[in-house]
């Protein structure tokens, strides 16, 4: 922030968009991770917050849509029905101050190796809206993710929302680490959709232990068309292990994140066929 | 420099900031002391204020983000001649030491009970997720929050 000459908190989209067409110009949503950026090249931070139109959590039949401005916190309190994946990644992120701050636009767009909320969207083949000052357009999370986000969006692009599906998938997500409010080792988010009895369609994501959230294609592949039981589960764990490219810290090594791996995308599986329906809240492990 | 109004306690504050400053560093400066710096990168929870109605960390919130916003800091709460009954109780159940965690802890409190009058305690362990204290363990603070609560309980009844 240290060249940043000028702060503007816009009321309304347009004006917003605006402002983010100026070069220089960077959009500040919860601000948990742009408040301490030291970014020479910020001279206009273009404040989201009183924007209505990017806020706030709706239903459209069986589509649920998050605004870019709905924070971690607003997702636990939404008394509507929402996948429990993406309650249990709201959930899991830090603590309570932070869930209050942290934003669905800002940690999309982030896109660290601990993003809690990205392994849950992307296993839900989430929608995102994405407008500049000219256009907007819909692409899918598999896009945004396909390379680093910062490298999707265009020269003063927002993400003004994303869309789920409520009830197509089955769906569970696990994060495990240290403690409740430390980052991911490894997290994931398995999403079903069954159809006269067996998987018409299976999405696997990981986070935590990869750079950036992923979904694990050749897994999905192996899941569709079989019938779900336990052996199946296992065997996808197994292959979820061998095609993850794991990013090894400080914290916990490949091999390591490997077994991890393997047992907790074989629980996910397992949990989401068992119990997790949009109208079931889940909570996180 | 970038000129901003903040509300402070009930107190405007028309300040010239640096865009870098954070809110914690401008509290500092205005003379609110109770607002700690620990970590100053959002993992200690010793900065933490109520921003319009959120609770939430200093450290991560640029000054410039709280203009014409109104800011709530522990001396919103009560003092020591009349203390808020999470003060007190916090005090009565041994759940203050050295005092450096307990500004943003009795905000992180405030801000539960504001919205949930009568907490169990894994409400409570979780509304105090983002506090770290080094001196008293977490059992007392939970002890204080549910004392309070009933006191604010039992005066509302009266009050009634
Ligand atoms: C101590 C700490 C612990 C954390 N732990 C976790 C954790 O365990 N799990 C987890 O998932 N997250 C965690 N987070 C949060 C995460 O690291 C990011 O800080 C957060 O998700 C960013 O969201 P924000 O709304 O604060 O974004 P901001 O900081 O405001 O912005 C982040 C970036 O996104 C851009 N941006 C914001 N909104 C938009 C938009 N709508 N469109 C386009 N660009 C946008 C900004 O320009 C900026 O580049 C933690 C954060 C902290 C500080
Ligand atoms: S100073 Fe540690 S969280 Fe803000
Ligand atoms: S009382 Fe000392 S840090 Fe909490």
């Amino acid at each position: 922030m240290i060249n940043v000459e000028e702060y503007v908190r816009p009321q309304n989209l347009a004006e917003a968009l605006e402002h983010l067409g100026d070069s220089g110009s960077v959009a500040i949503a919860g601000g948990t991770s742009l408040a301490l950026s030291r970014n020479p090249a910020w001279t206009k931070v273009v404040d989201l917050s009183d924007i209505e139109e990017i806020d706030g959590i709706t239903e459209d039949g069986d589509k649920l849509h998050l605004g870019a401005m709905v924070t971690m916190s607003d997702i636990l309190r939404y008394p509507g029905n929402i996948p429990c994946s993406i309650v249990a990644a709201a959930k899991s992120v830090s603590s309570t101050p932070i869930r209050n701050m942290a934003t669905v636009g800002g940690s999309m767009v982030r896109g660290v190796y601990w993003s809690d909320l990205i392994v849950a969207l992307l296993a839900l083949d989430a929608q995102v809206e994405l407008a500049t000052a000219d256009e907007t357009r819909v692409i899918s999370s598999s896009e945004l993710y396909a390379t680093h986000p910062s490298k999707v969006l265009k020269q003063g692009e927002i993400i003004t929302g994303v869309t789920v599906d409520m009830f197509k998938f089955r769906t569970h997500f696990i994060k495990l680490a240290r403690t409740k409010v430390d980052y991911a080792i490894m997290s994931t988010c398995a999403s079903i959709q069954i159809s006269d009895g067996s998987i018409e369609q299976a999405r696997i994501t990981i986070g935590g232990a990869v750079n950036l959230a992923t979904r694990l294609v050749e897994v999905e592949e192996m899941l569709a068309g079989q019938m779900p039981d336990g052996e199946l589960f296992k065997a996808a764990g197994v292959k979820a292990g061998n095609v993850a490219s794991f990013r090894s810290d400080f914290r916990v090594n490949s091999e390591y994140q490997k077994s991890v791996t393997e047992k907790l995308v074989a629980r996910a599986l397992e949990n989401a066929f068992a119990n997790c329906r949009c109208d079931e809240k889940g909570s996180a492990e | 420099m970038i000129q901003i109004t903040v509300n402070v306690n009930g107190e405007d504050f028309d300040v010239d900031v640096m865009p870098e400053l954070t809110l914690l560093d401008l509290l500092r400066e205005l003379g609110f002391h109770s607002v700690k710096k620990g970590c100053g990168e959002g993992d200690c929870g010793a900065c933490g204020v109520i921003l319009d109605g959120i609770y939430c960390k200093s450290c991560l919130v640029l000054a410039m983000q709280a203009d014409g916003r109104s800011v709530l800091t522990v001396e919103s709460m009560g003092n020591v001649d009349e203390p808020h009954p999470l003060q007190k109780a916090f005090v009565d159940e041994g759940a203050v030491q050295c005092g450096y965690c307990i500004p943003s802890m009795l905000l992180a409190a405030d801000a539960l009970l504001s919205e949930n009058e009568d907490p169990t305690d894994d409400e409570i362990k979780e509304a105090l997720d983002g506090n770290l204290c080094r001196c008293t363990g977490y059992v007392k603070q939970i002890n204080a929050v549910k004392k309070a609560a009933k006191v604010l309980r039992e005066e509302e009844n009266d009050n009634e």
